[in-house]
């Protein structure tokens, strides 16, 4: 795909970080904003919901497998870029957004994956997604109309409890291309999974 | 029919969960309708880069199966060349978009067609594996779409399917009628939408079916003439396996590529209708040698149509409380088989008359084994003869028959009655019609008339009068005019050996 738009990079990175949560073998599906079957799971309405253009939306969702995450759902936000540039301000909305998802009870908010190919704000990284950070962001002049509309109080209306959740359901993950290509499991160890995945397969029956 | 729309509407379920049920519900449906003898499991994955969605198996055979929820070429065609080892079904639940700033996405299909054919993938969608049985391919359109899942290869469009199972329809029809070009053009549709393996497998059923609409095989378009004019078993199974039984012509006209052997190692038993269409075609060319009768005990027997069988690869026909065998009975099925006990002359005479049978032989014997034999030297029938009449008449039950020959095609059938086994004494096979006719009459028990039509019907045996004058002259060396009197009665050895005295 030459010369990329920052769409495509977009969607590039979305599609590494699928292959990625696919090659963990821990995630049974994994959707993509914006196929027609993601378009409308992965997509909210902000608070301030005047135009058609008033919604955001998660880059990935899906269902993880096996252990304590058995049959929960998660939104990921996926930024490739190759160093922090602006993913700060990114990772701000990501929370707001996170926020919102929580408060509208997204049936697939049960964790959120912020995944990007580059760290930032390193010094910071065990505070980047603590409650404190998260109510931050909802309630900054930027972000606020994601989670209030103009007529609300945000400092009123904001619930400390929910930005709790929120952080204890936030994943921070750094990836990169050579991880993904080579600390995966290997393709035979792969196929014994595969094998017991389609053996364990229930018949249809229509 | 499965729209996408029907798709995008089980794709907008709230529940993530829910949503993706329902769409693989969708998606199964559309294959377990592809192809009937499909057993279709699902994983708990969904549009997974590595796990199937769904393992598709028939017997000997498995193939995974990948729903797509991207609309972009490029996109699958990655998946194609990181799965080629698999050579997956990959069935996209929207349809293609331009990537891009790409006006169309044209470009990029056909690298993806070009990739998925060279892998022995199949790159098609919900919507297209339904328009592959659509209202342009009637008669073919299932079993194409069958073949395709099982071996389809290259990518199948949703604007192209119907014309493709137009096309295979057209040629099947043509083959049918032996016509060349269009049977040619379904062979090269085929070669392009069907693995090698698969492709030879649906040639041969195109063979098939030239074969059966009179073709020769020589003039068969395409490369692979292994039918003849017998269709192998093999064939035949796979024909069973595939081509419904609606279509009742192909059905009758398989039955002109049948021989006995062509039942070899099947179990076809329960009504079976298209072994009831072939049959009823192919009983006019089938050729055998032997036959097994015995009157049979099953508990569904109070209404015993007549109908075509086969067990441990024998062909078998069963009704009227009886069963013939073309061979031997199959072991482990004695219990619910016996022979009759032997009857007098009287009932063998008049079974005889009743069917139009030409006996040239009886042997008759008494509760102290002594045994005789009746036959005429010309070849007349002697059941119906004086001579039988005033023994019969004189002996009542004293004796019973435990031996007859039959004219049949000209040729002698010899009927055992204590085994219940009729069989040609040369190596030529005779009509397997006027076999089980002849063996059937003199063998079982048929009091009723009706049975006797039913019997006629199935075995499409029309006014039977065992063997034509010009068969007589055929098979026959001409005898002097004195010896064609009346038949002859001579003394046999008996079971031990002792000879009656004329």
């Amino acid at each position: 795909m030459a010369g990329e738009s920052e769409q495509a990079k977009g969607r590039q990175g979305a599609l590494l970080a699928k292959l990625w949560l696919n090659r963990t073998t821990r995630a049974t599906s994994c959707i993509v904003n914006p196929d027609n079957f993601a378009k409308q799971k992965l997509t909210l309405k902000k608070a301030d919901y005047r135009t058609l253009n008033d919604v955001f939306s998660f880059d990935l969702g899906g269902r993880l497998r096996g252990g304590e995450l058995e049959g929960q759902d998660f939104l990921a936000e996926v930024k490739n870029y190759k160093n922090s540039s602006n993913l700060p301000g990114h990772f701000r909305d990501f929370l707001a957004h996170c926020y919102r998802a929580m408060i509208v009870q997204h049936l697939m908010a049960d964790n959120f994956f912020w995944i990007a190919f580059s760290p930032h704000t390193a010094s910071k990284w065990d505070q980047l997604a603590n409650a404190d950070a998260v109510k931050a962001a909802v309630l900054d002049t930027e972000t606020r109309g994601i989670n209030f509309t103009p007529e609300q109080d945000p400092q009123e209306e904001f619930l400390e409890e929910v930005a709790k959740e929120v952080s204890n359901r936030i994943w921070m993950i750094v990836l990169s291309e050579k991880q993904i290509k080579h600390l995966t499991l290997l393709e035979e160890h792969h196929r014994i999974i595969e094998g017991h995945i389609v053996q364990s397969a229930g018949e249809i029956m229509l | 029919m499965t729209s996408y729309e029907a798709i995008q509407e089980a794709a907008e379920i709230p529940d993530f969960y829910e949503s993706v049920t329902r769409v693989k519900e969708l998606a199964a449906r559309t294959i377990s309708d592809a192809d009937k003898n499909v057993r279709v499991f699902s994983t708990e994955n969904f549009n997974h880069s590595y796990f199937p969605d769904f393992v598709l198996r028939w017997p000997g055979r498995e193939r995974f199966v990948f729903l797509r929820t991207s609309s972009y070429a490029e996109e699958i065609e990655e998946d194609v060349v990181n799965l080629a080892g698999k050579h997956p079904i990959f069935m996209q639940l929207s349809e293609f978009r331009p990537y891009g700033d790409d006006p169309s996405p044209r470009r990029a299909l056909d690298a993806l067609s070009a990739a998925a054919r060279s892998t022995k993938s199949l790159v098609t969608s919900v919507p297209a594996i339904e328009l592959l049985d659509g209202p342009r391919s009637e008669r073919t359109g299932r079993i194409l779409s069958s073949y395709v899942m099982r071996g389809g290869r290259g990518l199948v469009e949703d604007d192209a399917a119907p014309a493709l199972a137009e096309r295979v329809e057209t040629g099947f029809n043509g083959a049918l009628g032996a016509d060349r070009a269009p049977t040619a053009a379904a062979l090269e549709v085929l070669e392009g939408l069907l693995d090698p393996p698969t492709n030879a497998e649906f040639t041969h059923l195109l063979e098939a079916a030239w074969i059966s609409g009179g073709g020769s095989a020589l003039d068969f378009p395409g490369s692979i003439t292994t039918i003849g004019e017998n269709l192998s078993a093999t064939l035949l199974a796979q024909l069973l396996d595939i081509v419904p039984e609606n279509i009742e012509e192909f059905w009758n006209q398989v039955g002109n590529a049948i021989t006995i052997d062509s039942f070899d190692n099947m179990d076809l038993v329960g009504s079976q209708p298209r072994l009831q269409l072939i049959m009823r075609t192919a009983i006019g060319k089938l050729l055998a040698k032997r036959c097994s009768i015995r009157r049979t005990y099953r508990s569904d027997q109070e209404f015993d149509p007549f109908m075509w069988q086969v067990y441990n690869g024998i062909l078998s026909l069963r009704g009227g409380g009886f069963q013939a065998w073309m061979g031997k009975v199959p072991s482990g099925l004695e219990g619910e088989h016996s022979v009759d006990d032997l009857p007098t002359l009287t009932k063998v005479s008049t079974r005889s008359e009743n069917a139009g049978l030409t006996l040239t032989e009886i042997g008759v014997r008494d509760a102290q084994e002594l045994s005789v034999r009746f036959s005429s030297s010309d070849g007349r029938d002697i059941a119906t003869s004086e001579l039988i009449h005033r023994v019969s008449d004189s002996l009542g039950t004293s004796v019973k028959v435990d031996s007859v020959t039959a004219r049949v095609n000209g040729k002698a059938l010899r009927v055992d009655l204590e085994a219940g086994f009729a069989s040609v004494n040369t190596t030529a096979l005779v009509d397997l019609s006027d076999l089980v006719w002849n063996a059937w009459n003199i063998l079982a028990e048929t009091d009723s008339e009706d049975v006797r039509v039913e019997l006629r019907n199935v075995l499409a045996v029309e006014n039977y009068e065992g063997i034509s004058s010009s068969d007589v002259m055929r098979e026959l060396p001409a005898m002097p005019t004195n010896a064609l009197d009346a038949p002859t009665m001579k003394a046999l050895p008996s079971a031990d050996g002792d000879q009656i005295d004329e």
